[in-house]
């Protein structure tokens, strides 16, 4: 498994944490993930606010 | 001093009927659908709704009518304010009971709620605009990725990038609220 040196999955973490992208995709970003520590950190670090968009959503929110 | 002015209150009252008739027809139901969603109490937010029509009628002088959307806009915001002074109000009331009650099984304060929805709101309103136009495509109005590309005219791959760049910026602007999430 090559490992992507440009972290290309790293752009697709707003689609995938949205749950915008097919399984595929997503499928790629969960492995890369696993293996990636500043990918993953990333991605910590955005969950709570995909989770308030969520929330903002669900409440009625719009844009 | 002759008596040539005509009386004011007759066909002022009449106007503002008019006016707030026409305000109505043209924003009632888009801001009581707001405000309702808001307050989550169908009779409050038409109380709410007449108010806001009332001080919009106060604040005639202000519009321009040829610019309905900030009419609109500043309707939902003379409404939001109503909404969160009235919750205000409401916990100055001796509620001690029911607010123990509600603390003691992890009920959020509703004005904590609102407050937060607001906050959220502005910092959507803070994106660049290709940022706000992907998430409104594919978060707001569910299109798929591939819609939200064909919809905007741009690639594909820009629209999870932007996804992607609007989800840090509001990260960023709004890192107080998620570290207390």
């Amino acid at each position: 498994m090559t490992h992507d040196p440009f972290h290309r999955e790293r752009g697709l973490l707003g689609a995938y944490l949205l749950g915008l992208l097919d399984q595929d995709e997503a499928e790629l970003v969960a492995r890369h993930l696993r293996r990636c520590p500043s990918c993953r950190q990333e991605h910590e670090s955005l969950i709570s606010t995909s989770e308030l968009l969520k929330w903002y959503v669900d409440k009625g929110g719009d844009l | 001093m002759s008596a040539t002015a005509q009386p004011l209150a007759p066909p002022m009252a009449s106007s503002a009927s008019d006016f707030i008739r026409n305000l109505m027809a043209v924003h009632g139901p888009s801001v009581l659908a707001s405000v309702t969603r808001m307050v989550r109490d169908r009779a409050l937010a038409e109380d709410i709704m007449q108010e806001t029509l009332v001080r919009a009628w106060r604040n005639i002088d202000r519009f321009d009518p040829d610019r309905d959307t900030g009419m609109r806009s500043w309707l939902l915001r003379v409404a939001r304010n109503i909404a969160i002074d009235n919750f205000r109000a409401k916990k100055v009331r001796p509620v001690e009971v029911v607010e123990s009650a509600a603390q003691a099984i992890g009920v959020p304060d509703p004005s904590e709620d609102l407050l937060r929805v607001m906050q959220v709101r502005a910092a959507l309103g803070r994106l660049s605009e290709p940022q706000r136009a992907v998430l409104r495509e594919c978060y707001f109005n569910g299109c798929t990725i591939r819609e939200a590309a064909e919809t905007l005219g741009i690639p594909v791959g820009t629209v999870k990038s932007r996804l992607s760049s609007a989800l840090r910026n509001l990260r960023d602007q709004l890192s107080d609220l998620v570290e207390a999430a």
